[in-house]
């Protein structure tokens, strides 16, 4: 699933460090959507497309996958914000339309990361951090897995179905939930075991050493960084 | 001196990670819907209350669900799951929960049964209060108070009800899989 968000392209912001990645589009812009004041808004999301641009991802695919998040939040937002918020109606609508901005322009900042960086990025990054590799190997199948796991559940689940098992509110949901998650469980167990099975033929020892591709900060990586930290810096002054 | 987890088990724990992942995509959506990161929760009442308890029994051992729920916390950053899609603190707020399922089963490990209704019930009834002190804790009292809206005694009485419930089933899934050759595997 997440590994289906990825989209392999060569661009500026593909080839940005891990870390300035993580550290710019997961906690400094989004924190500086949240923080800002609404006059600062359109600049973040002006900030935001120009990075789309330097991407070199589609708009029309970067919508398609976000439109399922940015139409509910930015609807339910604003009646949500009409029902609950102080003031006039249109204290209330306007209120309701830039906390939906701020949500936007987090899940954005979420989404371009998610587009930008290949999964096996991650467990490399974590490795960079001095976090031991067995963890950063169990992340990286977990994100790995995603796809492989969703396709087979799928294929349960019309197993199941085939055989007649229904999954509506009834008595006899429970123990359609027992024959739905004890073959999902078996196979998911399945697969790890398999995949471990060729780690330890391979001679991987989670508690070994294990040898680290280095990387080099790039102007790019410095750039963005300053740029992340100086819109932050300008979202807290009041 | 705990035994140190082995490939197989660290393997295990991720691919269930990834497991409760796509599991709880229904509730990503109904949190995307409305905005508020609880409702991810209350629409993944049966996940939670069955993988919570599920985790430590298949494993047998003290650590395992908290390094799955961290795991799960990481994989989360860019959802709408456990919070806000970049929320940082959410990975600290699953992992807190893997560790109050660990805490559990280690009280009450000599009964698998207890166990998992107890880790089913406090996951999602307790669940409701510790999360509005978790989010004070972390920093985000508007999640904490979007928590305490939903967090009513009803609430409360009703999960901890249908949590226990599932920690059963959890119970019942983890009796089917215990003799198998892979739920030994990963328990050596």
């Amino acid at each position: 699933m997440i590994k289906d968000f990825y989209i392999q392209e060569s661009s500026p912001l593909h080839s940005l460090s891990f870390w300035t990645k993580f550290f710019c589009f997961l906690l400094l812009f989004p924190l500086a959507g949240f923080l800002a004041p609404p006059f600062l808004l359109p600049i973040i999301i002006a900030i935001f497309i120009v990075l789309l641009i330097l991407s070199k991802i589609n708009f029309n695919k970067f919508w398609g996958l976000t439109k399922i998040y940015f139409i509910p939040i930015t609807i339910g937002v604003i009646i949500l914000s009409l029902f609950f918020s102080l003031g006039s109606l249109g204290q209330r609508l306007s209120e309701g339309i830039i906390l939906a901005l701020r949500f936007i322009a987090l899940i954005a900042f979420g989404m371009l990361f998610s587009m930008v960086t290949n999964p096996i990025e991650i467990p490399a990054g974590l490795l960079r951090a001095k976090i031991p590799h067995k963890y950063g190997i169990t992340i990286m199948v977990s994100f790995r897995m995603l796809p492989l796991i969703s396709q087979k559940i799928k294929s349960i689940i019309d197993a199941q179905k085939a055989r007649g098992a229904s999954f509506k509110i009834s008595p006899q949901l429970p123990s359609h939930v027992i024959a739905l998650m004890v073959p999902i469980l078996h196979s998911t167990l399945e697969t790890s075991v398999k995949l471990s099975d060729t780690l330890i033929s391979r001679g991987y020892n989670p508690d070994g050493k294990i040898t680290i591709p280095p990387q080099k900060i790039k102007i790019a990586d410095g750039l963005t960084l300053f740029l992340s930290i100086f819109v932050l810096l300008i979202s807290l002054v009041k | 001196m705990a035994k140190k987890l082995t490939t197989t088990q660290l393997l295990a724990i991720g691919a269930l990670a990834a497991l409760y992942t796509i599991l709880s995509v229904p509730g990503a959506i109904v949190a995307a819907l409305t905005g508020i990161s609880f409702f991810s929760a209350i629409a993944n009442i049966l996940i939670i209350g069955i993988m919570y308890p599920l985790v430590p029994l298949l494993f047998k051992r003290i650590g395992a669900v908290t390094l799955w729920a961290l795991i799960v916390g990481i994989i989360f950053i860019p959802l709408p799951l456990g919070g806000p899609p970049g929320f940082l603190p959410k990975v600290i707020y699953m992992a807190f929960w893997g560790l109050f399922a660990d805490f559990i089963y280690l009280l009450f490990k000599r009964s698998e049964k207890i166990s998992a209704i107890l880790i089913g019930a406090t996951q999602i009834g307790l669940g409701g209060i510790i999360t509005v002190y978790l989010w004070n804790f972390l920093g985000a009292p508007k999640l904490a108070d979007q928590s305490a809206a939903v967090a009513t005694p009803l609430f409360i009485i009703a999960g901890s009800i249908v949590g226990g419930i599932m920690g059963f089933i959890g119970y019942l899934i983890y009796k089917k899989l215990e003799n198998t050759a892979l739920a030994k595997r990963i328990q050596i």
